[in-house]
């Protein structure tokens, strides 16, 4: 009798539970935001920004669930998938397009329309998060690159200035490499080392644009193939470590503090690590090196805010974006990070010109400069970042492919894509 | 009640159990492998068995990965093995301070096998690890340099990671079946004047062979299937020379989330290792029936 009254207890007590968290999911003053890049003292703050947000608005709830990186991807599909929806959820660019083809993400256009962000926002920042003119995500800030140098090792090589241009580059790279034990260029041959090669292609070619207007890459010109040739060549020469040709970002940057390699492609979230190890004096930042057109495309990333199609209170939702955005709460949250603002003043209070952040700021105020963002309309570039480029970019540097094939083949790949995506898009 | 079904009823929670927590997900992930299959639209679209031509004709990096499956899976199986069976063997001659160092050695079974990637690639990392040097030292190298990011090499990496992950498995299995041979046997055998090798080569090695199977079977099918190692040491590069099936069916999955095909790869695997288990199970069969 005792058993059966306590298994029935049991089943009531779950009914309510499950109860009680569906009823959230329905509950109009009930918002829940999914993080993805996460650390213990960012949700810190993302959560006294949230609640700001409940303190603005009386009644309304927010609760954050937080991811691993590692595993951030497979498991909010799976919560999706499952039918589980967030309502506002962390958005890396090379998802987008994944999410808005399947129809996941809300369409953010005409609510931001009525949004009044200050005026020195970085002009394109709504453009970034757009898949043809519909708005899906708007960016918290940018994964820009630039160029550290190590002073030191420049210093001993007799070098007194970052590389300029891409001759310069090369030609630095391989003075340095003159030095013992000590290679010019911190190569990022493993995962996530693909956007190296389209800046550098796109700067040989002078144009930081991936298609012409019939949808074939630019990586089949010239240009592009030139740029492969000399980042191959800078390896081929050994004017980077032979190893370097499966770093990950650890590598590339424990290379760069420890002297073993001297300059490095790196995105100013960076600095965060490279402070604890090296003085402010040793090293610096510079803008990317110029190509022959006078002008480098250096890329930039972005992750943003997004709502999702199925939350029941996208109105909510959509001002909590606008909350988490705004010039105040932006300020915090990008020094924090240590990326690129989107409201480009912000940038100055962030890095300093005279600083080891300088080569960042010169590239947001600087015309010459200006930013190559990811096909990330397509559905397949996350798969073209991550595998194709990886692979077929480490058996050029064995020397299985020249520069020309390799070109040819990520041009095929991009070229099937984006014509793919234009007639689904007429 | 007939006599037929009333075994059948006692067998029924059981026999439920058994399909909805195993038959229900692998046959609904088996039946992945003839769609076009899109995790986060959830579209699916049936292609019959157009995956299956892919694999079988024109995919070679799965070919590939096969032979590189076939090196990490038996050169990480013979190194788990011999050393495990030594260690054991030690252990089991019961030497002052064994309680000491015992826990010891069972550590690295304990520790996550993503923790142990990463301990590696820092030991294997010239900036940060003594390895490099160790092998230049050796005259294994010219110059310290990390033998993950060389295509010829790479390989052992993860290798040297999953022998030291493995050993502690196969010492503490062998060690319980080491343990379970009678003492009388030995001094029997002494009385006869069998001792040293001769005593481990006609008894200790016949009575702990069904363990050494058994335990070769289980394992062989864990490594083929680890790919976390290799995800986090290497990604399966350079240019794919440590592409095992079991990452390349993560890359094809996650990466590319092309889920109708990872499950064509994981098929193929699975029959492969099927195969393999029904084979080294004839054999043990064989061992233990004492006619």
């Amino acid at each position: 009798m005792i058993k059966a009254a306590i298994t029935f207890i049991i089943v009531v007590l779950g009914f309510a539970a499950w109860q009680a968290t569906s009823d959230k999911d329905h509950d109009p003053n009930n918002l829940l935001i999914v993080e993805v890049n996460t650390s213990a003292d960012r949700t810190g703050l993302l959560r006294k920004q949230l609640d700001q947000f409940e303190a603005d608005n009386p009644g309304m709830k927010v609760d954050v669930i937080s991811l691993s990186w590692g595993q951030a991807f497979e498991k909010l599909s799976m919560m999706i998938a499952g039918g589980q929806y967030p309502d506002v959820i962390e958005m890396p660019d090379f998802w987008l397009s994944r999410y808005v083809s399947g129809g996941q993400i809300a369409d953010m256009t005409d609510f931001l329309k009525t949004v009044d962000f200050d005026d020195d926002m970085e002009e394109d920042t709504l453009k970034y998060g757009s898949i043809g003119d519909r708005i899906y995500t708007v960016p918290y800030g940018y994964y820009l690159r630039a160029m550290l140098y190590n002073k030191k090792l420049f210093k001993k090589a007799g070098i007194e200035n970052p590389p300029l241009t891409m001759d310069e580059f090369y030609q630095t790279a391989a003075k340095i490499s003159e030095l013992p034990g000590v290679s010019g260029y911190c190569h990022h041959g493993g995962r996530g080392g693909a956007v190296f090669y389209y800046w550098i292609m796109t700067t040989m070619n002078g144009s930081d644009q991936f298609f012409d207007a019939d949808g074939n890459s630019v990586f089949y010109n010239e240009g592009a193939v030139k740029g492969l040739t000399l980042i191959r060549d800078i390896y081929k020469n050994g004017y980077a470590p032979q190893d370097s040709l499966n770093w990950g970002l650890n590598e590339t940057v424990s290379g760069f503090y420890s002297g073993a390699c001297a300059m490095l492609h790196q995105t100013p979230d960076a600095l965060t690590s490279l402070r604890k190890r090296m003085d402010d004096d040793d090293y610096g930042s510079a803008p990317m090196p110029l190509g022959p057109s006078g002008k480098s495309f250096p890329h930039l990333g972005y992750i943003g805010w997004s709502v999702l199609e199925g939350s029941t209170k996208k109105q909510s939702a959509f001002k909590l974006v606008a909350h988490l955005l705004s010039r105040e709460n932006h300020q915090a949250w990008a020094q924090r990070s240590g990326l690129v603002p989107i409201y480009k003043e912000l940038s100055k209070d962030i890095f300093d010109a005279d600083g080891v952040g300088a080569g960042w700021l010169e590239t947001t105020q600087d015309d010459r400069w200006s930013y190559l963002i990811n096909p990330n309309h397509l559905s397949d570039i996350a798969e073209f970042d991550s595998i194709t480029v990886v692979q077929s970019g480490q058996a050029m540097m064995l020397g299985d492919q020249t520069p020309e094939e390799t070109a040819t083949l990520w041009a095929d790949f991009l070229s099937a894509s984006q014509k793919k995506w234009m007639a689904e898009n007429e | 009640m007939s006599k037929l079904s009333e075994p059948w009823l006692y067998l029924l929670p059981t026999l439920i159990f058994i399909f909805l927590l195993v038959l229900v997900p692998l046959v609904t992930g088996i039946s992945y492998a003839f769609y076009d299959f899109d995790l986060i639209s959830g579209t699916k679209e049936f292609v019959g068995l157009d995956q299956f031509v892919r694999i079988l004709s024109e995919d070679d990096i799965f070919t590939m990965s096969l032979v590189n499956t076939l090196f990490w899976t038996s050169t990480s199986l013979f190194f788990q093995f011999t050393l495990g069976l030594g260690l054991a063997l030690i252990l089991n001659s019961g030497f002052t301070g064994i309680k000491l160092i015992q826990p010891v050695l069972f550590v690295p079974w304990a520790v996550p096998s993503f923790l142990i990637g990463l301990m590696w690639v820092w030991m294997f990392n010239p900036v940060t690890g003594p390895l490099p040097y160790l092998f230049e030292w050796l005259g294994l190298m010219d110059s310290p340099e990390n033998i993950l990011s060389d295509p010829d090499h790479a390989m052992w990496g993860p290798i040297v990671a999953n022998v030291w992950f493995g050993i502690p498995f196969f010492t503490i299995m062998l060690l319980a079946a080491l343990r379970s041979i009678p003492n009388t046997i030995y001094e029997a055998a002494n009385i006869d004047g069998v001792s040293g090798f001769a005593a481990f080569r006609y008894i200790t090695l016949p009575l702990i062979l069904p363990t050494i199977v058994i335990t070769l079977l289980i394992r062989a099918i864990w490594i083929a299937n680890f790919a976390e190692i290799i995800i986090v040491m290497t990604n399966g590069g350079p240019a794919n020379s440590t592409q095992i099936v079991a990452t390349y069916i993560y890359d094809t999955a996650y990466q590319k989330m092309d889920f109708g095909y990872a499950s064509v790869i994981s098929i193929a695997l699975l029959s492969m290792l099927m195969v393999y288990g029904f084979i080294l199970g004839r054999i043990r069969q064989k061992m233990t029936t004492y006619v």
